[in-house]
C-alpha cells in the first residue's frame, strides 16, 4: 500500500501550486505552456477521479445496447464491434434502436468531455 | 516553447540564401520562432542581402516540419507550388521565394517565404476590438477572398498533383485513417455515418483552401492582409471551406460569432453568394459543419499519434488528443436530428 498522499492528490496539488504561485508571476512567453502543464495536470486528476466509474458505466451501457446478442468482450472488442455496426448501418433497422445506440454515444461523450472540458458540458444536448 | 524546439543553424541559412539570392553575401540577424506551427514550424529570418536582385533587409519566413521525421520531401515541393500559384493569381498568399528540398542543409526540407504583415493568432483576432473594428467589413473580406479562392477550377497546370475531396472522398479517407488506429471511436463512426447517407448527389469541384479559418488568416487595421498553411489545398467542394469557418472549433470560444468567432453568418454566407453567383443553404452549411468537425477530430488524432507512437515528446500533440471528446460533442450535437 503506498503511502498517502495518493496520485489524485498529488495531481491536485501540483495544479494548485502551478496555477496560484507560478502563473501569477509568470513571464508572458511562459504562460502558453504554463496553461498547458495546468491543463494536463487537471485532465489527469479528474480521468483518474471517474476513471472506475466511467468505465463501468460505459461497459453497462454497451452491454444494455447488445443485449439480446452473440456480442460479448472487452469494453475495447464491445468498442470495436460497435464501431463496426455502426459503419454497417446496423442500428438503423427501427428509430428505436437508432435512438438508444444515440443515447449511448451520449452518455459516453458526456464522461469523455466531463474530464477534458467540463465547462462544454454546460452546452446541453436535448433529447 | 519545448525546449525541443531548436532553430535552423544561421550560418547555414545564411550561405543557402547567398546562393539563392545570387548575392555577395547573406547574414540572418535573428531568427525567432512564430507561434501556430504543432505540424510545422514557421521561423522568422531578419535577413539582410547586401547586392543582387534581392538586396535590402528583408523579414522572411523559413517554412520547415516540426519534427524530423514522416513527412516526405514532396509535402514542402507541393505546398511550395500551390503558394507560388495561389501568391500569382492575388489569393493573398504569402510570395513563395526559395525551396530546398536537400536534408543536408538543416536537416529536413524547407522553403522561404516573404512575411505578410498582420495578426493571425485566433485568441487575439477574436478577442482585440482595436484590431478588427468592423466585423461586417471583415467578413465581407473573408467571403470575397474564399469566392476568389472558389473561383480556380482543375486542371491548372503545376498543379496536377492535388488530391480530390468530394464527400465520399472525405468519408473514406476518414474511415481509412480510423481503421489504422488501436481505439474505436464510435461516435466518430456515426458522424460519418451521418454523413454518408446524407451525401449531396452532386457537387461542385473548385480549388479549396481547406484550413480556412480563424488562426489562418492575417488581420491588419480591420483588413485581412493574408491567407497562410495551404498545404492542405486540394480540388473539392467548396462548401467545405464555406462550414470550414463557421465550425466552432474555430471559434476560440467565442461561440456567439458563428464566422470564426469573428462574424455574424448573415454578414458571411450572402456576401460570398454574392461574390460566387453560389447558393449556400443552411442544410448545406449544417451538412459540411458536421464534416468539419469529424476532419478536425481526424487530424487530433493523427497529431496525437504523433506523440503517443510517433516519438515526439511535445505536450502541445498530447493535448490535442484529449480534444477529440469535444469534437465528439459538437457531431452529436449537430447530428441531433436523425432525419
Amino acid at each position: 500500500m503506498n503511502d498517502r498522499p495518493d496520485a489524485l492528490e498529488l495531481l491536485r496539488i501540483a495544479n494548485h501550486t502551478l496555477t496560484q504561485e507560478i502563473l501569477p508571476g509568470a513571464k508572458p512567453d511562459q504562460l502558453y505552456t504554463l496553461r498547458m502543464i495546468a491543463n494536463a495536470l487537471g485532465i489527469a486528476a479528474r480521468e483518474l477521479e471517474s476513471r472506475d466509474v466511467d468505465i463501468a458505466s460505459e461497459s453497462h451501457s454497451l452491454a444494455a445496447l447488445y443485449e439480446n446478442t452473440a456480442q460479448t468482450g472487452t469494453l475495447r472488442q464491445l468498442n470495436q464491434a460497435l464501431a463496426r455496426d455502426i459503419r454497417a448501418g446496423k442500428f438503423e433497422q427501427s428509430a428505436g434502436q437508432e435512438a438508444q445506440l444515440r443515447q449511448h454515444l451520449i452518455k459516453a461523450a458526456r464522461a469523455k468531455l466531463a474530464i477534458t472540458y467540463p465547462k462544454g458540458l454546460l452546452e446541453n444536448i436535448k433529447k | 516553447m519545448s525546449a525541443a524546439v531548436r532553430p535552423p543553424d544561421a550560418d547555414v541559412v545564411a550561405k543557402f540564401l547567398r546562393n539563392g539570392c545570387s548575392a555577395d553575401a547573406a547574414r540572418v540577424n535573428a531568427i525567432t520562432l512564430l507561434s501556430g506551427g504543432a505540424i510545422q514550424q514557421n521561423w522568422q529570418l531578419d535577413v539582410t542581402i547586401t547586392s543582387g536582385p534581392y538586396a535590402g533587409t528583408h523579414a522572411w519566413v523559413l517554412r520547415t516540419d516540426a519534427e524530423a521525421t514522416v513527412q516526405s520531401s514532396s509535402a514542402r515541393d507541393r505546398e511550395f507550388a500551390v503558394l507560388k500559384f495561389a501568391h500569382m493569381h492575388g489569393l493573398l498568399a504569402p510570395r513563395p521565394l526559395f525551396l530546398c528540398e536537400d536534408t543536408n542543409i538543416t536537416g529536413r526540407p524547407f522553403f522561404i517565404m516573404e512575411k505578410l504583415p498582420g495578426v493571425a493568432a485566433g485568441h487575439v483576432v477574436t478577442r482585440d476590438n482595436t484590431l478588427v473594428t468592423d466585423r461586417r467589413a471583415l467578413a465581407r473580406q473573408l467571403a470575397a477572398l474564399l469566392a476568389k479562392i472558389h473561383t480556380v477550377g482543375p486542371p491548372v497546370e503545376g498543379l496536377e498533383f492535388l488530391q480530390t475531396f468530394h464527400a465520399s472522398d472525405c468519408i473514406a479517407a476518414y474511415r481509412t485513417y480510423l481503421d489504422t488506429l488501436d481505439e474505436a471511436h464510435p461516435v466518430l463512426e456515426w458522424g460519418l455515418r451521418w454523413c454518408e447517407r446524407r451525401a449531396p448527389l452532386e457537387e461542385e469541384t473548385t480549388f479549396i483552401h481547406r484550413d480556412f479559418r480563424t488562426g489562418n488568416y492575417l488581420v491588419e487595421n480591420n483588413t485581412v492582409t493574408g491567407l497562410l498553411d495551404w498545404e492542405f489545398a486540394a480540388w473539392g467542394n467548396p462548401l467545405e471551406d464555406v462550414a470550414w469557418i463557421c465550425a466552432k472549433c474555430w471559434r476560440f470560444r467565442k461561440d456567439h460569432y458563428i464566422v470564426g468567432g469573428v462574424a455574424d453568418l448573415e454578414d458571411f454566407i450572402p456576401p460570398y453568394e454574392a461574390a460566387s453567383g453560389r447558393k449556400v443553404s443552411m442544410d448545406d452549411l449544417h451538412y459540411w459543419q458536421v464534416m468539419a468537425h469529424i476532419r478536425w477530430s481526424i487530424i487530433a488524432l493523427q497529431q496525437a499519434q504523433r506523440f503517443l507512437a510517433g516519438g515526439e515528446s511535445s505536450l502541445e500533440l498530447a493535448l490535442t488528443g484529449k480534444i477529440v471528446a469535444e469534437l465528439e460533442w459538437e457531431v452529436l450535437q449537430l447530428t441531433e436530428h436523425t432525419d
